[in-house]
């Protein structure tokens, strides 16, 4: 199984108020994921109707460091999601460049893609982008046929809106002991 | 191997990061501390045990990753450990 054959549910621990995926669309073990959201009132209260540029990149762990290390590591410990976040629990370490090219209102739902570009010791480093998704487009159906190759180039067809550019964002799994 | 030869092999690797300043790695010691003393970024570290691990052709645990402290000779404990458990 995938990542996008579960519920948003068994692969975030987040939740439900910080969580800011609504489903994992497209996942390869070893090259990265793509997640989709759509932002709510809440997302974008007090902030001018606009969803933070913050609120982005905790979308790109969302949907891509934090499900992708659970996968792996649970698999390499042979635990379900469940008992893996019970013992370990993910936290952003870092992030690199991010430029944001465009905004996202209420209600423009958009995508997040997350290509690993290292993966060692409970350490995941991942390159994203996010983009508008048109409203000609049915995600669901877009990405169930999408092909590695084009993922591998975090390409998208144009009627995408290219929003947000990230690199080299950081994240870990840690041992809750080791948590102070 | 012994400590010294770990210590040579961990200096040889740290020239090949270009963020590490070579002019700090000449009076490296078993003491220096990754963080502290070459301004290495915590998340760097991973990276440099990475690399330690195909160079010394080793495979360490991630358990003794986690615990891994930041002074060079906490790298050099882990090197050992993996030659001869």
């Amino acid at each position: 199984m995938r990542l996008s054959d579960f519920n948003i549910e068994q692969v975030l621990p987040h939740g439900p108020s910080k969580r800011l995926i609504d489903r994992i669309l497209w996942h390869s073990p070893k090259l990265g994921s793509i997640g989709v959201y759509t932002p709510t009132p809440s997302d974008v209260k007090d902030h001018f109707g606009i969803f933070r540029g913050a609120d982005q990149i905790e979308c790109l762990a969302q949907a891509s460091v934090v499900p992708l290390l659970a996968y792996n590591e649970s698999h390499k410990l042979n635990l379900s999601f469940e008992d893996y976040f019970k013992e370990f629990v993910i936290l952003g370490a870092g992030v690199g460049k991010v430029v944001m090219h465009h905004y996202l209102k209420e209600g423009e739902q958009f995508v997040v893609l997350g290509k690993i570009t290292f993966y060692r010791f409970r350490q995941m480093i991942v390159d994203g982008k996010i983009f508008k998704v048109p409203d000609s487009i049915d995600v669901y159906n877009y990405f169930s046929t999408y092909p590695e190759e084009s993922f591998k180039n975090l390409h998208l067809s144009p009627e995408f809106k290219l929003v947000s550019d990230f690199e080299d964002l950081v994240g870990r799994a840690l041992r809750r002991s080791q948590l102070l | 191997m012994t400590r010294q030869e770990a210590l040579d092999g961990i200096v040889q690797l740290l020239k090949t990061f270009n963020t590490v300043d070579s002019s700090k790695l000449e009076g490296i010691t078993e003491e220096t501390d990754f963080i502290a003393d070459l301004d290495v970024a915590s998340t760097d570290i991973i990276n440099i045990i990475a690399r330690a691990e195909s160079e010394f052709d080793l495979e360490f645990d991630d358990d003794d990753v986690d615990e891994l402290g930041t002074k060079v000779k906490d790298t050099i404990d882990l090197i050992l450990k993996s030659v001869h458990p």
